[in-house]
């Protein structure tokens, strides 16, 4: 169970990662407006996706917190972590 | 007229506040949950006239339609948030008379599916929508588990397969962003028509994916008859309630608005086909009732689906009553089924035997709703099923109607059988004591004999929606304006 909660994870990070590869501009800075660096619009990438993969990051936790407390509580029961001998739901 | 921000704010800022309610006072966290359903539908009421003139729109942060989130509550947004907030009121009634272990962490859930559902319904972002599915499917998996017992095991189920969805749902929003270069609804539509087909066509894939775990479309549902027989009565009514409810509306608003394509609705009739098949016969099997109720609720979302995507004026209204009665009846018949299992003290078809005369209030509720969704004259059912029979023989889909009545036929197979159970047969049970349900089921039962009696109540409503579904370009112009 905690390796389908790692894939799941890693399915995330995938996708979080391909967002933020979306919006990537050739050789241009983080879309910061400061008055150390001048620096054009141009020369940004895109702060959309990033903003769109830090919510899904954190929703992303979320659910991985929340997967991992039901694990301890299926363990509690079971005591196993195996899927195949957790057979409490079977239509 | 109100702000219809309040719709999500006030859910959300009672559900945060919840635990500081439940130290002034255990009994309060219920009373509040109560209040702040009621207080949506008041203000859903309000707006009602407002919205049947014009659609409104909430620029949130002040800045102008493609730049910043908006809301959109129009007439089919405004049915949809109706029947959510309506269902989560009722089961608050109900809820009344339940007591449940950590009740401020309960309630503060409670409000939080609500102000997701609601959101989901009501946002005019593509990545808003993403957002307000995840909080309502969160606040889902952790209902689930108040009953102990078996619900962890479906919980994780649900988790996992939602949480897959969420992955391809997101994959959906990143492509449909670098095709278009925005995430506003409006905007996509207006030019999806740019978009490369081939790209087109995944995407829309992605999104059915994604977004028919929520609608319960085969072969995504498999969590549902877990989690509606494991979870809380109160918990199963709203997700069948109010959740699919939601889930149907984001499936409409991506295939009917952002892509409009007959391809699309070909997909989405043979799958809801297969899922009204199938849900009924695997509903006709079942020993437990609640897992009955919860196949016979995804049957009937295959239903609202297939008619939904024939696409035509009185298919789109047909399937919109349909998602109306579909709402009403299945919260009474989840409450109802949830006083039945708790007096008998078993989920089993056949313990329930002989209730009808000692829980009398829970067996007519449930009577009476098992009647409307087999479609008995003067029910809200009888007046759907009729549209959608007629719909459906309008378009000329022969084999389409015979499958929706032979559906049709084994329901009456399955639900007669429970009520024959409860009324015809006798066994010696001890019954136990159980919450007290009768305001839910004399206010559903009016609604469900006003619906069958007097139709023409949400004519207006019904075909203000059906409109927007069918016309896309109305909802471009209204949310862009001259840009």
């Amino acid at each position: 169970m905690i390796k389908i909660l790692i894939s799941l994870g890693l399915m995330d990070t995938g996708v979080n990662l391909l967002l933020v590869a979306l919006g990537y501009v050739e050789a241009a800075n983080a879309p910061i407006l400061n008055s150390v660096v001048q620096s054009n619009a141009n020369a940004f990438v895109d702060p959309i996706p990033q903003a769109l993969v830090l919510t899904s990051i954190v929703i992303g936790t979320a659910v991985l917190a929340l997967g991992l407390a039901l694990v301890i509580k299926i363990y509690d029961k079971y005591a196993t972590l195996n899927i195949a001998e957790i057979r409490g739901l079977k239509w | 007229m109100v702000n219809l921000t309040l719709i999500i704010v006030i859910p959300l800022l009672m559900a945060f506040t919840m635990p500081i309610f439940k130290m002034l006072s255990n009994k309060l966290p219920k009373i509040i949950a109560l209040l702040t359903t009621a207080f949506n539908l008041i203000v859903l009421s309000t707006n009602f006239s407002g919205i049947m003139t014009a659609p409104i729109i909430i620029e949130i942060g002040g800045w102008q339609a493609p730049f910043a989130i908006n809301l959109y509550v129009g007439p089919l947004a405004l049915v949809a948030a109706f029947l959510i907030n309506g269902s989560a009121f009722i089961l608050s009634i109900y809820n009344l008379s339940q007591d449940y272990q950590f009740n401020d962490k309960f309630y503060l859930l409670f409000l939080m599916i609500t102000a997701g559902a609601s959101g989901m319904v009501m946002t005019g972002d593509l990545f808003n929508l993403f957002v307000f599915i995840e909080i309502t499917s969160i606040a889902a998996y952790s209902l689930t588990t108040f009953a102990g017992g078996n619900s962890y095991e479906a919980s994780f189920k649900y988790l996992i397969i939602g949480g897959i969805g969420s992955v391809f749902l997101l994959l959906g929003i990143g492509f449909t962003y670098s095709a278009v270069g925005s995430l506003n609804l409006a905007e996509i539509a207006a030019s999806a028509g740019l978009i490369n087909p081939f790209l087109l066509q995944i995407t829309a894939l992605l999104f059915l994916i994604g977004i028919g775990i929520e609608a319960e479309l085969f072969p995504l549902n498999f969590w549902v008859p877990d989690i509606y027989a494991e979870a809380p009565t109160a918990v199963s009514a709203i997700m069948s309630g109010a959740v699919s409810a939601a889930g149907i509306y984001a499936l409409a608003r991506i295939f009917f608005t952002l892509f409009p394509a007959q391809q699309f609705f070909n997909y989405l009739l043979v799958i809801g086909v297969i899922t009204l098949i199938l849900g009924e016969l695997i509903a006709y099997q079942q020993e437990n009732i609640k897992r009955m109720l919860a196949y016979s609720s995804l049957a009937q979302m295959g239903l609202i689906v297939t008619v939904l995507s024939l696409g035509t004026d009185l298919a789109v209204k047909a399937a919109l009553f349909q998602l109306i009665n579909h709402s009403i009846l299945k919260v009474l018949l989840f409450i109802s089924a949830g006083v039945l299992i708790s007096a008998a003290g078993s989920k089993k078809i056949k313990d329930l035997a002989g209730l009808g005369s000692k829980k009398p209030t829970a067996a007519f509720g449930f009577t009476i709703a098992a009647m409307g969704i087999l479609g008995v004259p003067f029910l809200n059912g009888f007046i759907s099923k009729f549209m959608i029979i007629n719909s459906s023989l309008n378009a000329d889909q022969l084999l389409l109607t015979g499958l929706i009545l032979l559906a049709a036929v084994i329901e009456i197979a399955y639900y007669l059988k429970v009520v024959q159970k409860l009324y015809f047969e006798d066994l010696k049970i001890e019954v136990k004591n159980t919450a007290v349900i009768t305001v839910p089921v004399i206010l559903l039962t009016l609604l469900i004999v006003g619906l069958g009696v007097y139709p023409q109540l949400i004519a207006e409503p019904l075909e203000k929606a059906a409109a927007e579904i069918l016309n896309n370009s109305r909802y471009i112009m209204t949310v862009l304006g001259g840009i």
